[in-house]
C-alpha cells in the first residue's frame, strides 16, 4: 500500500470518463464548482477558529450545516466509488465517516489561533493523526477502504483551479512579474538539477516535489506536482512535513533580518513573497515589515501561485515523455502521452480558465471572490481528507526510507538558500533600483 | 501493546499542541502587533489575500 502511486496510468477509452478516478475528480469538482457559482450552495460549513475551547470552533447552528455537507459529500463520493466499481459501498462508507471525523479534529487542531499564527494548518495534523493510527494500531482494512488519498486530492486540485486567476498577474505589473515568474523556473530547474546530478538521489518525484514545494508556493504546489509526476504518498508526507516546518522558521526569521539590514519595505515585501511558500506566512511575515511590505509580498505570492497549474502541467507532460520513457530511445507518441497524461490537470487548468477569463467578465471580481470563498472550503475539506487517508496508509519505516541519508533535507535546504539570494537580487533590481 | 502506542502517540501530540499553544516560542511579537488579526493568518496556499488586503 505504501508504494501506491498518486495518480494511476491506462489506456484511453471512452468509458474513462466514468471509470477513472482522474475523470471522477473533474466531475466532482466541476459539479461542486458549478453548484456554488449558480448559487445553489451559498454558503460551504467551515470549522471556525478558537482561542480557548474548541467548541468556539463549532457554534450550535453551525452543526446541522455541517452535517448537511457531510451527507452532500459522501453521496457525491459514493456516487463516484460505485460507479467505478472500486470500492463496496458497504465497506467504503463506514471508513468514509471515519475519515470525515478525523478531518474534523485534524480542523480543530490547525485553527486554534495560536497555532494558526504558527501556519501550523490542518494539513499537518491531519497527517500526523492518521500516521499515528498506521503507525499504532494499524489502520484497519474497512479505514482504509474510506481513505481515498488519491481521489481526495485531485477533486481538491480541481477546486483548487478556480482560485488561480490570471488577473492577479496584472496587480503588480512587471516587477511583480519579474520576481514571481523570473525566479521560479531557475530555481526549479537548479533543484531538479542538483537533486538528479549532485546529490544522486534516487527518486526523481521526491526531487520535483521537493523543488516545486520550495519554487512556487508550499504544500498546495507539493501537492499538484506529487499528482502530476505519480510520486509516493510518503514522498508528498515528507515534503509537507518539511515545507511548512522551515515555512515557520523562515516566517520568523526573514523578517527579522530585514529589518536588521534596514531593506526598503517593497524590496523585502518582494523578497518575502518570492521566497517563502505558503501565502498565510508571507501575509504575516509582511505584516511585520508594514502595510507596504505585506501588500507586495502578498500580490507577489498571488503571481507565483498562478504558476501551480502551469508548472504542472509541463512536470506531467516532463514524466510521461522523458522520465517514464526511461532509457528507451523512441520517442513516445502523442496519444500515449495522452493515455498516460494525468487528467485531473485538465480539470485544474478549466477551472482557472473559466473562472479567470469567464466568470470574471460576466459576473465581475467581486461576485468571483465571493463564490470562491465557497469552493476554498470544499477544497480546504477534499485536501483535508487526503491529508488523513495519506497518513493512514504512510508508514514510519517507509518514510524514514524516503530520507535517504537527509539528502532531501540537503536538496530543500541548497534550493531554499539559492531561492533566498536570487530572489532578493531580483527584487533589490526589479523594485530597488528599475521601478523605485 | 499496539494500544498502549497509540496512547503514547497521542500525548505527544497532545503534549506539542500544548506546549506551541501555552509557550508561543518564537511568535511573541506577532501576538503584540496589534494590526495583526489572527483570522488573516491562514495555513492554505491561497486564501482570500484580497479580501483581506481590502480590509486593512
Amino acid at each position: 500500500m505504501s508504494e501506491k502511486n498518486l495518480v494511476e496510468n491506462s489506456k484511453t477509452k471512452l468509458s474513462d470518463l466514468w471509470r477513472l478516478e482522474d475523470w471522477w475528480a473533474v466531475w466532482f469538482g466541476g459539479i461542486l464548482l458549478f453548484l456554488t457559482a449558480v448559487g445553489i450552495v451559498k454558503v460551504v460549513p467551515k470549522i471556525g477558529k478558537w482561542k480557548s475551547s474548541p467548541i468556539e470552533a463549532i457554534p450550535s447552528d453551525h452543526i446541522i450545516p455541517l452535517i448537511i455537507l457531510f451527507v452532500l459529500i459522501t453521496i457525491l463520493l459514493s456516487i463516484g466509488i460505485a460507479v467505478m466499481k472500486s470500492e463496496k459501498l458497504s465497506h467504503y462508507i463506514p471508513g468514509f465517516i471515519l475519515v470525515f471525523i478525523l478531518s474534523v479534529v485534524s480542523y480543530l487542531f490547525g485553527n486554534q489561533v495560536v497555532i494558526k499564527q504558527y501556519g501550523l494548518g490542518y494539513a499537518l495534523w491531519a497527517l500526523a493523526i492518521g500516521l499515528i493510527i498506521a503507525n499504532t494500531v494499524g489502520t484497519p482494512g474497512w479505514l482504509k477502504a474510506g481513505a481515498r488519498s488519491e481521489l481526495y486530492i485531485k477533486t481538491g486540485l480541481v477546486l483548487l483551479g478556480a482560485e488561480i486567476l490570471f488577473n492577479n498577474i496584472l496587480k503588480l505589473g512587471a516587477p511583480g512579474i519579474m520576481v514571481a515568474w523570473g525566479v521560479t523556473p531557475v530555481v526549479l530547474i537548479f533543484m531538479f538539477l542538483f537533486g538528479t546530478r549532485y546529490l544522486k538521489m534516487a527518486s526523481k518525484s521526491l526531487i520535483i516535489v521537493i523543488a516545486t514545494a520550495t519554487s512556487v508556493c508550499g504544500v498546495s504546489a507539493a501537492i499538484a506536482a506529487a499528482a502530476a509526476c505519480r510520486a509516493k504518498k510518503e514522498e508528498l508526507t515528507l515534503v509537507i512535513g518539511m515545507t511548512m516546518i522551515f515555512t515557520v522558521i523562515m516566517m520568523v526569521g526573514m523578517p527579522a533580518l530585514i529589518k536588521l539590514i534596514g531593506l526598503d519595505d517593497r524590496v523585502g515585501g518582494a523578497w518575502l513573497g518570492g521566497t517563502i511558500d505558503a501565502t498565510g506566512a508571507v501575509v504575516a511575515a509582511g505584516a511585520f515589515l508594514g502595510e507596504e511590505a505585506e501588500k507586495v509580498a502578498a500580490i507577489v505570492k498571488l503571481i507565483q501561485n498562478v504558476l501551480i497549474g502551469i508548472v504542472a502541467f509541463f512536470i506531467a507532460f516532463y514524466w510521461v515523455s522523458v522520465v517514464e520513457r526511461g532509457k528507451t530511445d523512441q520517442k513516445p507518441s502523442i496519444m500515449e502521452i495522452w493515455n498516460r497524461f494525468p487528467k485531473f490537470i485538465l480539470g485544474f487548468i478549466m477551472a482557472s480558465v473559466i473562472f479567470s477569463f469567464l466568470l470574471i467578465p460576466v459576473v465581475g471580481e467581486e461576485s468571483v471572490n465571493s463564490i470562491l470563498k465557497q469552493t476554498k472550503t470544499f477544497r480546504g475539506w477534499f485536501f483535508c481528507l487526503a491529508f488523513v487517508s495519506i497518513g493512514l496508509e504512510s508508514n514510519f519505516a517507509e518514510l524514514s526510507k524516503q530520507l535517504s541519508g537527509g539528502k532531501p533535507i540537503i536538496l530543500y535546504l541548497v534550493g531554499q538558500s539559492f531561492n533566498i539570494i536570487l530572489t532578493l537580487l531580483i527584487a533589490w533590481i526589479a523594485f530597488g533600483i528599475i521601478w523605485n | 501493546m499496539k494500544f498502549i502506542k497509540l496512547f503514547i502517540g497521542i500525548v505527544i501530540l497532545f503534549s506539542v499542541f500544548s506546549a506551541l499553544v501555552i509557550f508561543k516560542p518564537g511568535i511573541k511579537n506577532i501576538s503584540k502587533d496589534k494590526t495583526r488579526d489572527a483570522s488573516a493568518i491562514f495555513y492554505t496556499d491561497l486564501e482570500n489575500i484580497d479580501k483581506y488586503l481590502e480590509y486593512k
